[in-house]
């Protein structure tokens, strides 16, 4: 692709953001580009798919309540919008104990269920156990770890989303895995 | 374990965690953010400038005298009725307006089976004219026999007369006009017009329960076809799930994410199907089914039932019947010859529903009964019937000579799809 093309395909996508404040097909075709990631988003976060679409549900009522007064210019500003959105969201539905304790819970009955399947292969990395993991995290620190390793969000991106500075999302980083390595050792040690 | 950022990203990546959207929670979803964004759209009442208008207002004393009154009675107009609206109870006639007048809905309806099988159904209806729907069908744990997307969608395209079926599995697709339908192929799905007059009864209030976390107000709803039951948004009156019962005691149809008015692009009526797709419309031919198929479909049924006829001929039982049939005794030994066999019991269940006339009485009898007829049939200027009888032989007897009908004919059943 050409220098040339590479700039009218920015300028195309970032029009398209203007355009999503006054036009409803833009927004859909916005909504068509991001609901996957949003998903997915949430799926780490939650683990249980129906939380999962709720809150994705909730993220992009959100969208449409606030788009027209949405600052942003470019297609990555709504990007990191969203991702700040979603964040919110995800805290929302967490902030009921119960929520978060079903939620622990079916990784938890998950987690058993792979172990009897898998009793032979030795204490392996799977996602229950790396869910419980990283739900110990503070929230700052799961919402970095999984913006960064499961959504592959670039550093620059993460401090954007969380207005906090790059060598802050770096070092947090740093801290959590350091964390959850330790975590880990312990929980496939004991399996 | 892993030592490294890399390491971890690497583990992360190799967990294959199913993040994979739903195409019908993707496609109900798009829907409701797209009719709240139309919703939003309508022009916001301007606010006035009440400093400016009041220093107006209030330049003259006697001027100032009646501002205060109108002032008091705006404000108390104001109390009036953000006080009813809070307790307002949704009038069941409001809500069925708002179904009357609605040009589009698409909504997700739910039926599930004793099996604990489930037919998940996204249904998108423009007008009367234009239906489609997307079928999903769950495995008792609720997960979709096929990953990539609805098992079948239908589309109906009432002005031309024509309806294409797509099998994204497969990668199938056929069209076929309404003359080659049967008359009950209307049972493939609850069209917007039928929900409407479902909605036009008698109605009494349920009360009020959560639904999704909000307040629903529910409304039974009794018509000369059914009764069922409304439930609406307690503070909006935007419909939140309607429960239709089907013909089976207990067995309701769910219909949730109910979207009223919201753009529905004429691209998702195409009758023309995706250019990847294989039309099967050129090879496939119903035709009416030969005296040997109707023995076909007899033979196999009482196979299936342990050489005893069934009851009825429930196209919904056959299935599971089918499952019992032991085909080798049948001769079959090639794939051509199976599907020879498919065929002909297909024509002959596609010309039993479409209101040719015939008679079956064969609950209980045991194949090889010779005496005992079992069905019997007439085509289109025919003056005899042909009777089959238990042992599968065949006589043409005059209408007067017919053996006595059962008292009670069993209903024939087509077999369950979208609706």
């Amino acid at each position: 692709m050409t220098i040339r093309a590479m700039a009218r395909g920015a300028g195309n996508s970032d029009d398209l953001v203007w355009r999503a404040r006054r036009e409803a097909g833009a927004l859909g075709h916005l909504y068509d580009r991001h609901y996957a990631g949003v998903l997915r988003y949430c799926v780490h976060r939650l683990f249980v798919r129906e939380a999962a679409e709720d809150v994705t549900s909730q993220v992009f009522l959100q969208v449409v309540e606030r788009i027209r007064h949405f600052a942003g210019t470019t297609e990555q500003d709504f990007r990191n919008w969203l991702y700040a959105i979603t964040g919110n969201q995800i805290r929302a539905y967490l902030r009921k104990r119960a929520r978060r304790k079903a939620l622990l819970e079916a990784a938890v009955r998950q987690g058993r269920i792979q172990l009897g399947t898998s009793a032979d292969c030795g204490p392996e990395l799977d996602w229950p156990t790396l869910y419980q993991a990283i739900a110990e995290l503070t929230e700052r620190e799961q919402t970095i770890v999984t913006l960064r390793s499961f959504e592959q969000l670039p550093f620059e991106q993460i401090a954007a989303v969380l207005e906090i500075e790059l060598v802050t999302a770096r070092v947090a980083f740093s801290r959590a895995l350091k964390k959850l390595r330790a975590r880990l050792a312990k929980s496939l040690g004991r399996a | 374990m892993f030592d490294s950022e890399e390491q971890f990203a690497k583990a992360v990546e190799e967990l294959n965690i199913d993040a994979e959207p739903d195409p019908a929670h993707r496609q109900s979803l798009r829907e409701r953010m797209l009719a709240a964004f139309e919703r939003a759209s309508c022009p916001a009442i301007p606010k006035l400038k009440s400093e400016g208008v009041r220093r107006i207002i209030l330049r003259t004393r006697y001027v100032a005298a009646a501002a205060a009154a109108v002032v008091a009675l705006v404000t108390s107009l104001l109390a009036i009725i953000t006080l009813t609206g809070r307790e307002t109870s949704i009038a069941y006639g409001d809500v069925r307006d708002r179904f009357e007048s609605a040009k589009t809905i698409s909504y997700t309806q739910t039926l599930a089976f004793v099996s604990g099988q489930t037919l998940r159904t996204r249904v998108m209806s423009k007008g009367s004219d234009l239906l489609r729907m997307e079928v999903t069908a769950l495995r008792p744990d609720g997960k979709p026999y096929y990953a990539s997307g609805p098992s079948a969608i239908m589309i109906v395209d009432f002005r031309v007369g024509k309806m294409v079926a797509l099998y994204p599995e497969k990668k199938t697709a056929t069209v076929q006009s309404f003359g080659e339908l049967p008359p009950n192929a209307g049972r493939v799905g609850i069209t917007f017009d039928h929900l409407k007059a479902l909605l036009k009864g008698k109605d009494k209030p349920l009360g009020e329960k959560k639904i999704d976390g909000k307040t629903a107000r529910g409304f039974g709803v009794t018509s000369s076809k059914k009764a069922i039951e409304v439930w609406v948004d307690a503070a909006t009156g935007d419909p939140l799930l309607l429960v239709i019962p089907t013909s089976q005691k207990g067995r309701n149809i769910i219909i949730t994410d109910i979207v009223l008015g919201g753009a529905l692009d004429d691209s998702l009526f195409s009758l023309k199907p995706p250019e990847d797709y294989f039309d099967t419309q050129a090879k496939f031919g119903w035709g009416d089914p030969s005296q040997k198929d109707v023995i076909l479909l007899l033979r196999t049924w009482a196979m299936g039932g342990g050489d005893t006829f069934p009851r009825a001929l429930d196209a919904r039982k056959f299935p599971g019947v089918g499952a019992k049939v032991n085909w080798k005794q049948l001769g079959i030994k090639t794939k051509e010859e199976a599907k020879n066999v498919k065929d002909a019991i297909s024509r002959t269940f596609w010309w039993l529903y479409s209101g040719h006339k015939w008679t079956y009485a064969g609950e209980g009898v045991r194949l090889g009964e010779k005496d005992k007829a079992v069905f019997w049939y007439r085509r289109k200027g025919e003056k005899n019937y042909h009777v089959i009888y238990g042992d599968l032989s065949v006589k043409d007897v005059a209408p007067e000579d017919l053996p006595k009908r059962p008292v009670k004919q069993a209903e024939t059943q087509p077999a369950p799809s979208g609706g």
